[in-house]
């Protein structure tokens, strides 16, 4: 994620004002700014109010930004700043009772890992996204909380109970070729 | 993703992306709303006046503009004092005119709702915009 060409272009076109490549940028790296806020503990409104903060950064600093590709880690680093700013704000107002139970030394290894769950995450949903509709209902049954019975998943999507199993490893294997054929996976 | 040998097992693929959706189903969709909505405030062609969040004081080159949020009012003052339309823009209403005074000195009244940012046009044709202002 961190040297995705399509991150540098929807900077690129953001900077020239294009909404859609912005929209992007906002779905693609709110889960990751989420994250932040929740490891702060910050509970909504305040988790709202961190997160459009950041946004708010971003726009104002879309055209200085030095490395577009590096903007994950960037919004990772302010939101990290922000979550911090409010969780010390609510800790003045509230006082004692709800104290900051964390350090803010472990910032750098609390963004890293951040980053690289939502890089992970991010990957997997995209690669969920280009699975066929048929692929994604049937693995959406199969993903849980509480597994769906096979019987039940058979009737919902038409499909006959001993193909199932079978049409699930299917699915999971063209998953792990958009994963591994994405260009971006490690290692390739 | 792991690969080769370290190629994660059917069961552990199925709950890194069930991981993977509830996270990207976590963002309540208002915050991703008000997330998106940050854009249409943009000036684009505007200077940003490099600004500082504690003492309110924002500087462009050869123009200082300095902020005083008061209860019922937000006061704005130039340096050196010139004529220029100054407004605070923020999402809901999206603009705030300020009536100038003396001196380089302007009021917004009522005190715009947070946040907002300055946008001042010089009557040499600048536009500068300060920093978002949070509150």
């Amino acid at each position: 994620m961190r040297d995705d060409p399509e991150v540098v272009d929807l900077v690129t076109r953001a900077r020239k004002g294009d909404r859609a490549a912005w929209d992007e940028i906002v779905e693609r790296y709110s889960p990751l700014v989420w994250s932040i806020c929740r490891r702060f503990r910050l509970v909504r409104p305040d988790s709202d109010d961190a997160a459009q903060t950041v946004w708010l950064r971003l726009v104002e600093n879309l055209d200085t930004l030095r490395e577009p590709a590096a903007l994950p880690g960037w919004l990772a680093r302010t939101a990290h700043r922000e979550c911090l700013r409010r969780a010390r704000e609510i800790r003045r107002r509230d006082g004692a009772e709800r104290p900051l139970d964390f350090e803010p030394e472990t910032g750098p290894d609390l963004i890293a890992e951040e980053l690289e769950k939502a890089e992970r995450d991010l990957l997997l949903r995209r690669a969920f996204a280009q699975l066929p509709p048929r692929c994604r209902d049937l693995l959406t049954l199969c993903l849980g909380p509480d597994p769906v019975p096979y019987a039940q998943i058979g009737e919902r999507l038409g499909m006959p109970v001993g193909g199932i199993g079978p049409n699930r490893s299917r699915c999971l294997a063209r998953l792990r070729r958009i994963l591994e054929g994405g260009g971006h996976a490690a290692g390739s | 993703m792991p690969q080769g040998h370290d190629r994660w097992s059917d069961e552990r693929l199925l709950g890194e992306l069930a991981r993977a959706l509830r996270a990207g189903e976590r963002v309540p969709p208002e915050a991703l709303a008000a997330g998106k909505a940050v854009f249409a405030w943009r000036a684009p062609d505007a200077e940003l006046a490099a600004g500082d969040l504690d003492t309110r004081i924002y500087h462009a080159a050869g123009l200082t503009i300095e902020v005083e949020i008061a209860p019922d009012a937000l006061h704005v003052r130039l340096t050196p004092a010139q004529p220029a339309e100054v407004e605070a823009r923020g999402p809901i209403p999206p603009s705030h005119p300020a009536t100038p005074g003396e001196k380089g000195r302007f009021t917004i009244r009522p005190l715009p709702r947070f946040p907002f940012y300055l946008l001042c046009r010089t009557a040499g044709g600048r536009k500068i915009v300060t920093g978002w202002i949070l509150g």
